[in-house]
């Protein structure tokens, strides 16, 4: 009656879902933290995150939703290779079963939103947010490409000259024009029009080679309207305009990674900044 | 034959792990009859039916295990065997804890302060399941309530609440929901997709996902509300909720609500509120004239479906349609409530009202043996027959039993049964089955007769068990077996002798609205976090549905629930639902945390207290001469002497035992603290604390170190002899030199010396040498002699406890400010008189609540032993009610030197009392706990709930007046006190 030890139940998330219940495939482990694995799958240029219960839930990752990190031992390094198919990923030490899919957060669309938040006078404010925190901790520079990138897309022009400065640029296994671009992409998710936002989407994916897997992963959920659920709730408050909420979601998603939080926000605000522009424009010429 | 009871206090497990223990003990070789099982009344009673005697002071919260073996060595190897399994059961789970790492936690409000749940999953006894469940809805958490037996006024309170809260509570009573995917409780495993189901009937809603899954549509969220939600009583107001919620669920297009038959106006109002969601729903509401749950799929489906049936072989009888004997009944033997409300239902047009032990009519009740001659309809899972064993889905052994009795019965024309499958239910329950069908048919064969049986079994593809597979042994067994209840049942009737025939092709037609296309606005809908985020689960109770859980990968905390003391049940459900309280306790918290407490003077009692000659304050509750112990005596003999009231102690004595011109009063009463006898003469000087925040004053007199001291009851010439130093010297130079420097922050100096080793109540060395530190200028510079000035000094230097007397009044300022709020749980006083140990609390008033003095246990001073300790005296539990002392002890692990205990006690101490507090302190931080701070406010109801009684560190009297200090160490309040302050509390509320 009591579970092999040896595997252990995850959820996947429904965008991985068919990866991981396809057929057996051989995976490299393209990165390594004590919360997870980012195993690069063979022949689909698809990045599965393996991750740990106490790890942000990425929305693509096949979650063990009852180890923590400090009661996992991976089993293999990077470049290391595992097996993922059949609804499993076979580790040395493990198997990694999913036993059932979960769905990854992800911001609502302008359709979905109740009418009340829609007329101008609440459309999203950031400087109506406590910006005092913020003014450090966010790039100005990052937020400006953020915007113009934003304001290309909105005006119907090609953001690519933009975008392609963006991605990839930065350290780490998710740069920060990767993040900010993220921010974009969620923002426009949850108030563009949709014709912008497949620009986007389409142009970004073409310049997607240029970054790490990992961060092209994650430009892919962002550009599906996919995210973290701390990011998709504050993205969500704030283009609702809900002030008071979007400030208590703000110390969790600024405490996201290294500077990820950080980056990501740039980018939300500077997307904000555009639309705000752009409404400001439609109300009163003047004010531009 | 030898008979083994015994109890084991304090041991607790849920009564579904028990039932599955006392089966592996049965079963043990030798063992004739075992059971473990809480000493509920109804426990007791089934022990007193197998022939055990349980002995008469057992209460429900004592674990009795009985065992009846051939011989004694046999009951001495079954309780071993005993022992390893309860053993395997208290190290399982995952919930030991290592050094340092906070213990489980006891409440659903506990484990929900730790985690970000979107669930809390409630199965603990019904009498308690109201209160965990409305922790929930306090944290902004939907519940689901499993356990039964929860009073309809509960239920109808915690759902208005949860409407208030904008939360869902799912029960009582609901056994199964899905959510998101993941099962709860009973429940098949059903593809995702777009139906979401709201359930006051749980093997009802398995039916539809079950018929649902069979046309290859999913489900989105299957939502239980309780068996009684849509009764008249309750109004559908959970129901209400899930339909918000599932209209605002972007996975969900349609939905159908599934009930045993509702109250008509109930159902009438929800038609309406469901008309303004802007989705389709539809129900399954069974009752007279309504579609039966099939017919009400293939309204959602839009036409009729060829439900799956499997027959049975015509080699395994011959022939596969069969003809009982004339004027034989049906017989229907059920596990699910609605499955046999749904036969009823059906069965009654063509064969007129079905008894039943659970009949639609009240004159259709079978009698309470279940003896019938004609047709009836027995539901195995209601109430009367699962007490004290398992639900007829986990264990068959009741209905197995029928099942044979039936095939002797000629009586018997037709046996219909279901059989559910999915999680929770038996991991295997065809083979057994099948077996008893094919004995049953054998048996009837053998007596001349045809035994018809027909099936309808519950279950999906993908349900753990197999559905085709358990389908196929039926059939095997010579069943037909049918997916859908009502085809079963249609099926059935058809085989009784002289039916009409083809009344299974005869379905109900759909009533209710066609399903309407899906407008594009919602305008009713409302989001619910419950079904938006990925599921995260607190479970409180029947351990298995959190393994359950985590088997389906879903993080779960499992609270470690105990019941709470005895007797309570009742006051802590009024407490719970008091509207005051959250606020009220919120701001007693916030007051007593932001209290300030400043030295602002040293005077005489007589000036500061306006404490009049022949009037002695004295520590803890009101208490006469008559009845005060040995330290206490000591001390007002000594006071006597020093007031000059009395020239010898005996002369001392008598006065104080005639009373005359002699007043006790607590100094509670006066708004000042005394340490251990407390004892406040009018010629002593006191400190003036004041709190400017509040505009609040305290007292307290001055310390006058250890070992022979007053407040320890010691009277002797040198006792006196240093009082009226510190009347004619010392007193004196502090209010010079407090005055000179103007206010003492001492509340900062508590933060400070939380941070250098003290903890404020038996260990006041920081604090000590701080507070020197701030009054020696005002010393060196006052107009007194060098040498007085000096001895002042030398004697406040060495006295580590010197700054104990200004910590207590700095906590009495603190809890004065939370004092006095209506609805208020919050404890505002524990003292000790060193007889009786009393209690107050903010929504009390003046009231004490009081209860025998324990004795600490601890470390002696030289050749004293536990025989010289007298109970536990003092106001210094002051500290511990504000949230320091014994309740900051990981911030001065050095203290269990003095009070005895190791170092992991003093971590573990300061750990488990945030079970009991409602908040932490924003200045006084325990620096090995990542600098969290110290649980502040004693909240009653966590008390009793948890059974843990606040730790305090104390000293110890010595029991005969005149001994003084004989030693320190650690204590606990009596119960008592906490469950009358709730009790109080209880008729305030209901007031």
């Amino acid at each position: 009656m009591w579970p092999d030890p040896r595997v252990a139940p995850a959820a996947v998330s429904r965008r991985s879902a068919d990866l991981l219940h396809g057929p057996s495939r051989t995976a490299s482990v393209l990165a390594r933290s004590p919360f997870g694995l980012y195993l690069g799958v063979g022949g689909t240029g698809r990045v599965l995150p393996l991750l740990s219960a106490d790890a942000l839930a990425l929305p693509s990752a096949l979650r063990l939703t009852t180890l923590a990190a400090r009661e996992l031992d991976w089993g293999v390094a990077v470049g290391g290779a595992v097996t993922v198919g059949g609804g499993e990923v076979l580790l040395p030490g493990m198997v990694v079963r999913a036993v059932r899919t979960w769905r990854p957060a992800s911001v609502q669309a302008p359709s979905a939103r109740s009418r009340p938040h829609d007329h101008p006078g609440t459309t999203p404010r950031p400087g109506g947010l406590p910006t005092l925190a913020l003014t450090d901790a966010l790039d100005p520079a990052l937020r400006q490409e953020a915007r113009a990138v934003t304001s290309a897309v909105l005006g119907a022009a090609d953001p690519a000259r933009g975008v392609r400065a963006l991605v990839g640029r930065g350290p780490g296994l998710t740069p920060s024009g990767d993040d900010a671009l993220c921010g974009v992409l969620l923002c426009l998710a949850a108030t563009g029009p949709t014709a912008a936002r497949e620009a986007l989407a389409a142009t970004v994916r073409a310049a997607a080679h240029r970054t790490t897997a990992v961060g092209a992963s994650l430009l892919a959920d962002a550009a599906d309207g996919c995210g973290v659920r701390e990011v998709v709730r504050l993205v969500d408050a704030l283009v609702a305009g809900d002030h008071r909420c979007s400030g208590r979601l703000l110390p969790a998603v600024l405490a996201l990674g290294h500077s990820s939080g950080a980056d990501l926000l740039a980018g939300v605000w500077g997307a904000l900044d555009a639309l705000e522009a752009l409404r400001l424009d439609a109300v009163d010429p003047v004010a531009s | 034959m030898t008979d083994h009871v015994e109890l084991r206090r304090g041991h607790y497990a849920d009564s579904v792990t028990l039932m599955a223990l006392s089966r592996r003990a049965a079963d043990l070789p030798g063992v004739g009859a075992a059971q473990v099982a809480m000493a509920t009344d109804l426990n007791v009673e089934l022990l007193v039916a197998m022939g055990f005697t349980v002995p008469a002071d057992a209460t429900p919260n004592d674990l009795v295990v009985a065992l009846r073996c051939d011989t004694d060595a046999e009951v001495a190897t079954a309780r071993e065997a005993l022992d390893a399994m309860l053993a395997e059961l208290s190290a399982g789970g995952g919930s030991r804890t290592g050094f340092g790492e906070p213990p489980p936690a006891r409440t659903v409000g506990g484990a929900l302060r730790g985690v970000a749940a979107t669930l809390a999953l409630v199965s603990v006894p019904g009498p308690h399941a109201t209160v965990e469940a409305l922790d929930a809805v306090a944290a902004g958490v939907s519940a689901m309530v499993f356990s039964d037996n929860v009073p309809l006024e509960e239920e109808v309170a915690l759902k208005e609440a949860a409407g208030r809260a904008g939360v869902l509570v799912m029960g009582p009573d609901c056994g199964t929901a899905v959510v998101g995917g993941v099962a709860l409780g009973f429940a098949n495993a059903v593809r995702p997709g777009p139906i979401g189901i709201v359930a006051a009937s749980g093997t009802g809603a398995q039916q539809v996902m079950a018929l649902l899954d069979a046309a290859g549509v999913g489900v989105s969220h299957c939502l239980g509300v309780g068996g009684r939600d849509l009764s008249a009583a309750v109004a559908g107001r959970s129901t209400r909720q899930a339909l918000a919620a599932l209209a605002a669920d972007a996975a969900t297009e349609a939905v159908v609500v599934v009930s045993k038959p509702p109250d008509p106006a109930v159902r009438a109002d929800l038609e309406t509120y469901a008309g303004g969601l802007g989705v389709p729903v539809h129900w399954a509401t069974l009752g007279p004239g309504a579609p039966d749950l099939t017919a009400a799929v293939e309204a959602v489906l839009g036409g009729p479906r060829p439900w799956p049936s499997w027959t049975p072989p015509p080699e395994a009888d011959g022939q596969v349609v069969e003809q009982p004997a004339q004027g034989a009944s049906l017989r229907g033997l059920f596990c699910g409530g609605t499955l046999a409300d749904e036969a009823m239902l059906i069965a009654q047009g063509e064969l007129g009202g079905i008894p039943s032990n659970i009949p639609l009519a009240p004159d259709l009740a079978l009698p309470a043996d279940l003896a019938t001659d004609g047709h009836a309809v027995i539901d195995f899972g209601d109430d009367r027959l699962t007490r004290g064993r398992p639900h007829p889905m986990i264990d068959p052994g009741l209905r197995l039993a029928r099942v044979a009795g039936e095939a002797r019965d000629p009586g018997c024309g037709v046996l219909l049964l279901d059989l559910v499958l999915g999680h929770g239910a038996h991991p295997d329950p065809g083979p057994a089955l099948a077996e008893a069908l094919r004995d049953a048919r054998t048996t009837a064969r053998a007596a001349g007769r045809r035994l018809p049986v027909v099936v309808s079994l519950v279950g999906t593809g993908a349900d753990p068990q197999g559905l085709t597979r358990t389908a196929e042994l039926l059939a095997g067994a010579g069943a037909h077996v049918f997916l859908s209840n009502a085809r079963a049942t249609r099926h059935a009737l058809s085989l009784l002798p002289g039916a009409a025939g083809g009344a299974e092709d005869r379905p109900e037609p759909p009533r209710g609205r066609p399903a309407a296309a899906r407008p594009e606005g919602r305008g009713g809908g409302r989001r619910l976090v419950l079904l938006d985020d990925d599921p995260v689960v607190v479970s409180a109770g029947v351990g298995l549905f959190a393994d359950a859980l985590r088997a389906q990968a879903v993080p779960v905390t499992e609270v470690e629930w105990r019941p709470p003391l005895p007797g309570t049940d009742a006051d802590l459900v009024a407490v719970a639902l008091d509207p005051r309280r959250e606020e009220a306790n919120a701001l007693a918290l916030d007051r007593l945390v932001s209290a300030g407490a400043e030295l602002v003077d040293v005077r005489p009692a007589s000036e500061a207290l306006g404490l009049e000659r022949g009037t002695f304050l004295h520590a803890g509750p009101p208490i006469d001469w008559e009845r005060a112990s040995g330290p206490l005596r000591g001390a007002l003999i000594g006071a006597m002497l020093l007031e000059g009231l009395a020239d010898t102690p005996e002369e001392a004595e008598r006065t104080l035992a005639r009373g005359e011109g002699v007043t006790l009063e607590p100094c509670h009463h006066r708004d000042a603290v005394g340490p251990m006898a407390g004892v406040v003469s009018p010629s002593m000087w006191v400190y003036e604390l004041r709190d400017e925040t509040h505009g609040n004053t305290s007292w307290c007199s001055l310390n006058e170190g250890l070992g022979k001291v007053l407040r320890y009851g010691a009277y002797g010439p040198e006792v006196l002899d240093r009082l009226r130093w510190m009347n004619g010297v010392l007193g004196p130079l502090l209010h010079q030199a407090v005055r000179a420097r103007g206010p003492v922050d001492i509340r900062a100096v508590i933060s400070q010396m939380l941070q250098m080793g003290d903890e404020g109540h038996n260990r006041n060395r920081a604090g000590s040498l701080m507070l020197l530190r701030e009054l020696l200028p005002g010393l060196i510079t006052a107009d007194a002699p060098a040498s007085d000035v000096a001895e002042a000094v030398r004697f406040c230097g060495a006295n580590e406890h010197f700054f104990l007397n200004l910590g207590m009044p700095a906590c009495k300022l603190a809890t004065m400010a939370a004092h006095g709020i209506p609805g208020s749980t919050l404890v505002t006083t524990m003292a000790r008189n060193g007889t009786d140990f009393g209690i107050r609390v903010s929504g009390t008033g003046d009231a004490w609540f009081t209860g025998p003095a324990n004795t600490p246990e601890g470390l002696f001073l030289g050749a004293y032993g536990p025989e010289d300790a007298n109970p536990d005296i003092g106001d210094s539990a002051i500290t511990e009610t504000a949230g320091i002392g014994g309740f900051a002890m990981a911030a001065a692990p050095a203290i269990v030197r003095f009070v005895g205990g190791d170092v992991p006690l003093a971590l573990r101490t300061t750990q488990q009392m945030y079970a009991i507090t409602l908040g932490e302190h924003p200045a006084h931080m325990v620096p090995v706990l990542e600098f969290r701070g110290t649980p502040t406010g004693i909240d009653v109801t966590a008390v009793v709930r948890t059974g843990i009684l606040p730790q305090i560190n104390t000293g110890m009297a010595g029991r005969v007046a005149g001994t003084g200090q004989v030693g320190a160490g650690l204590v606990r309040p009596p119960a008592e006190c906490f469950t009358a302050a709730l009790a109080e509390l209880a008729g305030r509320a209901r007031r």
